[in-house]
């Protein structure tokens, strides 16, 4: 059945993007929580000088997708345990894709910004 | 919300880890994806300016924003330890071991929460 695939997609892909996001989170959270430069490197000018290389913006835009879709499939995971109506599957489902095309899309058009508008 | 109240009801009558993880997971995963919208909320201030989001971010340097970005840290800390203790009993065939390796999970969260509380709120 496809709805059986789809099962098997969604609970696969939260596996890995699970274990991908263990290693990028772990980046993120020492750089800005646990580094002795963390104060610093959230602010603007530290952002212009150190985030906006090719590399950390390619790290930043896999994270921001990452997190995006497990966070997302996952409130469809929780969804889907209980059992709602075909109705209601349908909007829930529309509205968390809605939701993380648009949060996905803020999240890269921040990432342009910042490499865009250097002070 | 009948389901809902249903799950509730499970977790007070099978109190055990399992459950437990199982429902702290969820409810972590759920504080997490929605601060996610306040996180790139925040970082939007970028929109109108340095001093926007100079000040927008400003706000999580205070005493208060140490505690939050302390409490986000144990929800990540806890969601990841736990996501890998299920990943690793899904794909390694470890499920006999899983009650071992939720100890070894929350030994490792207390790490992490005493780390923490040096590198984040103090």
């Amino acid at each position: 059945m496809n709805i059986e695939k789809q099962g098997f997609w969604s609970w696969f892909l939260q596996r890995i993007t699970a274990l991908l996001l263990v290693m990028g989170m772990s980046v993120h959270f020492f750089t800005f929580h646990f580094s002795p430069s963390r104060y610093a490197s959230r602010y603007y000018d530290e952002i212009i000088h150190r985030f906006c290389s090719p590399g950390w913006i390619a790290f930043h835009i896999c994270l921001l997708a990452l997190v995006v879709f497990h966070g997302i499939n996952g409130l469809w995971g929780i969804l889907v345990d209980f059992n709602l109506s075909k109705r209601a599957n349908y909007f829930f489902k529309q509205t968390l894709w809605f939701a993380g095309i648009i949060l996905f899309g803020v999240g890269i058009y921040i990432l342009i910004w910042f490499t865009t508008c250097k002070s | 919300m009948q389901k809902l109240k249903e799950g509730f009801k499970d977790l007070l009558k099978n109190r055990n880890p399992g459950m437990l993880s199982f429902w702290i997971h969820r409810v972590t995963g759920v504080a997490v994806t929605i601060f996610l919208f306040l996180h790139i909320f925040t970082l939007s201030a970028v929109f109108r300016g340095k001093d926007a989001y100079d000040y927008a971010i400003s706000k999580f340097d205070t005493k208060s924003g140490y505690i939050f970005q302390y409490i986000l840290l144990l929800a990540v800390a806890v969601h990841l330890l736990n996501g890998i203790r299920i990943t690793v009993a899904d794909f390694w065939g470890l499920t006999r071991f899983q009650k071992k390796l939720l100890w070894l999970s929350l030994f490792a969260f207390s790490i992490i929460a005493v780390v923490g509380i040096f590198t984040v709120v103090l």
